[in-house]
């Protein structure tokens, strides 16, 4: 078993694959935060007046605002005047209307990360709006997704040609008060993406969106939105890997859903920054906010992620279930190896009667990773009939690292059915020699078994993207147990 | 301005007390004086602090509580009280608003030693056990107790010595509508390596429900080597009650605690047990059963320090009105704590729209060869197992009737002396008897 073991600390220790940094010319604002750079970035990007003025009022409050410290994460605390808070390809006044124009180093970079757009354009009929740094620069299908009426876009395009969407809907869910970090998204986001699926459109692709990260000490501030209109149907992708480099990147992104009644979200997460080297240096710092609200009856928002990737992770997607019979789901596998620290979970808040939602997370820690599951399932007054079942495992992989699990359940209403369970576990030495002895190294054994803990969640995740995950988690842990 | 009163109250018998403590050992004047300074720099929790969030304690400190001290022992008050609440016979050891009360007790059996004023305080070796395990940041009013307690109760079963029956510990408390009382009644348990005990601690009131009555208990338990105690807790008196229980366990011993909460108007439980020796097996069982607008909230730790130990964890309420339940249980497993076998279950029944729960079953684990499971389940009666009772010729009402007794009674089952056990189980009998109509809803 032994030599096994060491083998298997060499896969943990592999270096991070996706390392590396484009030198593309970039146009900077000098490092720090106050109303000015605000106003500089807002005049950047020819937004609204009500825009910086919501930019502005969110300022206000995120001075007043303090970073919470409750999560299980220990991190050195973060310099916010030390960030420069506008980052964007200097090739952006003159935006590529085809990818013929993009700049063929940019499209190197998606090449190494093994996202060739083309290839995926016309094989998976995918349309991709790719996110370099703060501003997309590339936006497919959108013709074809136009004569649906369905406005895919970068959200600073939205914010110019659909002013009133924008107005109605940014902030609905996720307001600019609502956390530290989301304040500070609020004041500086510079780019993400916007969906408006209108009524009883049912979108008849998968949207996804790569994001990258690239110039050093840029915080990257994703401001992302989608629309679905009554009985609208929508799935939308997020993955992402990031370049290797020794400055902890802040990343403060925030997500909001708005499904009308009987409409249908699926937003589906692989997260594969940088997560710092052995020593736990460098690597991704990311906190984000993503919320949903079931706004209408029969309305459904379900949040699928893998997240494998950053030093700290600080995240929470949650359904705020008020429209009557809505439906909330979660599924997650978070990795925790090396120095990660993940601190993920979900908000279940039952408004509405007859309303339900399902929690399914997957924990792995490995090396000296801490992985945290922290959740809150709250059944109002209000909400009679309300079902919750939610299910936490762990999974260990070496004696020095941790798996917490932290859920939080409030119950107002006796007719709610809640279940909380949660499991800790590790990869038995007797099940990996079973597979030893049928011939499967043991190598591929961890990763059968692993694979086996996750699917639950895969199976959730839109095909190419489980097929992805499933690599992703591959090459992660190839072979962390002894 | 009423908890400036409280405060000041307290700070009077802080400086009260300061001839005592001058004539006390210097190790228990140091650990008084540290108490003191973690409870005033601790402040009173609010509900901004994390493990104070669903609980409000402000009400308490909106009460004025008097100090007179009391004439006469109330012996004969107690003997009513105890047999109304079918407590009476057995060895039984009375304290009275925090003070031995000799006049009211039994005498000890052989092989257990009941230790209490200076006996107690200026023993041999107590430096070395008292406030070891109760105190730390997070617990000011277990501070608070350290810092003010003005006898201790010391019970000692010594090493190898079997009790067959059980010892009755009795906090009683002669607050009453108009004469308050904030007590600090502080006990120590000792179980000698080998050594057989059964201790059940009740805290009752000699008055009614509005008394104005606050208990801060703190109640610490060593077990030796392959020591067993089995441990009931109960709260009987309609006060305020702050309790605290700190258990530190040897190797290869076994701890079995079951806490039962029917009273109280609100009722906050600190409950934690140190695995600290291996192969030792700890178990914290709860039953709470509420209404009106008690609030009862357990908070509780398991901690796994060394390797091959085994926990049990078993948490019910039943709630009717508007009373609120809050449990918050967290197992720690420490790192090289392998093969540690943790389970840990939360189960509530709501029998009003306004009631409500808050649970939080969490765990913390720094080792990876662990069986650590924790549920928690919130709801109502399980529809087919009612059908499958009417099904078999009982009425609805009695359905759910056996149904509710049984959800409650599973806690019981884990308080294997018969005595016990059917004390606990006439005293459910008896809540659920009045919340008859709640049940057959």
């Amino acid at each position: 078993m032994k030599s096994e073991t060491q083998q298997i600390e060499e896969f943990a220790k592999r270096e991070y694959k996706y390392g590396f940094v484009t030198n593309i010319e970039m146009d900077v604002a000098p490092p720090g935060l106050n109303p000015d750079v605000i106003r500089f970035l807002s005049a950047k990007k020819q937004e609204p007046e009500f825009l910086l003025e919501w930019r502005l009022k969110a300022y206000e409050n995120w001075l007043k605002m303090e970073e919470p410290h409750w999560a299980h994460l220990h991190y050195e605390p973060v310099d916010y005047q030390a960030i420069s808070y506008w980052a964007a390809p200097k090739s952006n006044d003159d935006r590529p209307k085809s990818l013929d124009e993009v700049d063929p180093e940019l499209l190197e970079t998606y090449e190494k990360l093994g996202i060739p757009l083309r290839e995926r354009e016309l094989l998976a009929g995918v349309a991709v709006d790719a996110v370099f740094d703060s501003v997309s620069v590339a936006t497919t299908f959108k013709e074809k997704l136009g004569e649906l009426g369905i406005i895919f876009c970068p959200i600073s395009e939205a914010v110019r040609e659909h002013p009133e969407l924008v107005q109605k809907y940014l902030g609905s869910v996720v307001p600019y008060n609502d956390n530290f970090f989301a304040a500070l998204n609020s004041a500086v986001f510079t780019d993400g993406s916007f969906v408006y699926v209108p009524k009883g459109v049912r979108c008849p692709m998968e949207l996804s969106t790569y994001f990258r990260i690239n110039a050093a000490q840029t915080g990257q501030f994703e401001r992302t939105l989608i629309i679905a209109e009554e009985g609208a149907y929508v799935s939308y992708l997020e993955g992402c890997t990031a370049p290797m480099r020794d400055e902890n990147q802040l990343h403060a992104a925030v997500v909001e859903l708005h499904a009308a009644k009987d409409a249908k979200i699926k937003y589906s997460t692989v997260q594969n920054w940088y997560p710092g080297d052995e020593q736990g240096r460098g690597g991704i710092f990311n906190f984000v906010t993503k919320r949903g609200k079931c706004a209408g009856d029969r309305s459904k928002i379900s949040w699928t992620q893998v997240e494998t990737g950053s030093a700290i992770t600080w995240k929470y997607p949650s359904v705020i279930l008020l429209g009557d019979e809505s439906v909330g789901e979660f599924y997650s596998v978070a990795l925790a190896r090396g120095r990660q620290q993940a601190d993920t979970g979900t908000k279940m808040i039952h408004l509405g009667r007859n309303t339900s939602s399902t929690i399914v997370s997957k924990g792995i820690s490995a090396g000296h990773g801490q992985n945290s599951y922290r959740g809150l399932v709250k059944i109002n007054k209000a909400a009679d009939n309300a079902r919750n079942y939610s299910q936490c495992d762990s999974l260990l992989i070496g004696d020095q690292c941790g798996a917490h699990t932290f859920p939080y359940i409030e119950i107002r209403n006796p007719s709610a059915t809640v279940e909380h369970e949660a499991s800790t576990s590790k990869i038995g030495e007797d099940q990996i020699f079973y597979c030893r002895q049928r011939g499967i190294s043991a190598e591929d054994a961890v990763g059968m078994i692993v694979n086996g803990f996750c699917k639950e969640v895969f199976r959730e995740l839109p095909m190419e993207f489980a097929v992805e995950a499933q690599k992703l988690l591959g090459v992660s842990l190839e072979g962390s147990v002894g | 301005m009423k908890q400036a009163t409280t405060i000041d109250l307290l700070e009077r018998r802080w400086d009260g007390a300061s001839a005592q403590r001058g004539a006390e050992a210097s190790w228990l004047c140091g650990l008084r004086e540290e108490a003191w300074a973690q409870f005033n720099q601790a402040g009173i929790p609010t509900t901004r602090h994390e493990n104070w969030r669903a609980t409000n304690i402000a009400p308490v400190f909106r009460r004025d509580y008097e100090t007179a001290a009391i004439d006469a022992l109330p012996c004969g008050r107690v003997h009513e009280e105890l047999a109304r609440l079918d407590l009476l016979g057995g060895t039984t050891v009375v304290f009275i608003d925090g003070r031995f009360a000799p006049e009211c007790s039994s005498s000890m059996p052989e092989g257990i030693e009941l230790l209490s004023g200076a006996n107690a305080l200026e023993a041999d070796g107590l430096d070395r056990k008292l406030g070891q395990t109760a105190l730390g940041i997070g617990f000011p009013f277990s501070a608070l107790n350290s810092a003010l307690f003005s006898d201790l109760l010391w019970l000692r079963v010594r090493s190898g010595v079997v009790a067959t029956e059980p010892v009755t510990i009795l906090h009683v408390t002669t607050a009453s509508a108009d004469l308050g009382r904030f007590s600090h009644p502080r006990t120590l348990l000792e179980i000698e390596s080998g050594a057989k005990a059964a201790i059940a601690e009740y805290y009752l009131s000699l008055h009614d429900d509005d008394a104005v009555e606050c208990t801060n208990a703190v109640t610490e338990v060593l077990l030796g080597r392959a020591a067993e105690l089995q441990h009931l807790r109960s709260v009987l008196s309609g006060g305020f009650h702050f309790g605290r229980l700190a258990v530190d366990q040897a190797a290869e011993s076994n701890y079995n605690n079951v806490s039962l909460t029917l009273s109280g108007k609100l009722v906050r439980n600190d409950l934690s047990c140190g695995l600290y020796g291996e192969g030792a097996h700890g178990e914290l069982n709860g039953l709470v059963m509420v209404r009106d607008d008690q609030l009862v909230d357990n908070h509780t730790w398991i901690e796994h320090a060394q390797p091959e130990c085994t926990s049990h964890e078993l948490y019910k309420a039943i709630l009717d009105d508007q009373a609120r339940v809050v449990f918050n249980g967290r197992i720690h497993v420490h790192p090289g704590a392998q093969k540690t076998d943790a389970v840990q279950a939360n189960r509530n029944l709501l029998l009003s729209g306004d009631a409500i729960v808050n649970t939080n079953p969490q765990l913390e684990i720094y080792a990876d060869d662990v069986k650590c499971t924790h549920g928690a389940t919130v709801g109502q009666l399980d529809e087919q197992a009612q059908f499958y009772l009417q099904a078999r010729g009982l009425s609805r009402d009695q359905a759910r009737a056996l149904l509710v007794s049984a959800f409650a009674k599973e806690v019981l089952d884990h308080l294997p002396i018969k005595r016990l056990s059917d004390w606990a189980s006439t005293k459910v009998d008896q809540w659920l008897a009045r919340s008859a109509s709640a049940i057959e809803r």
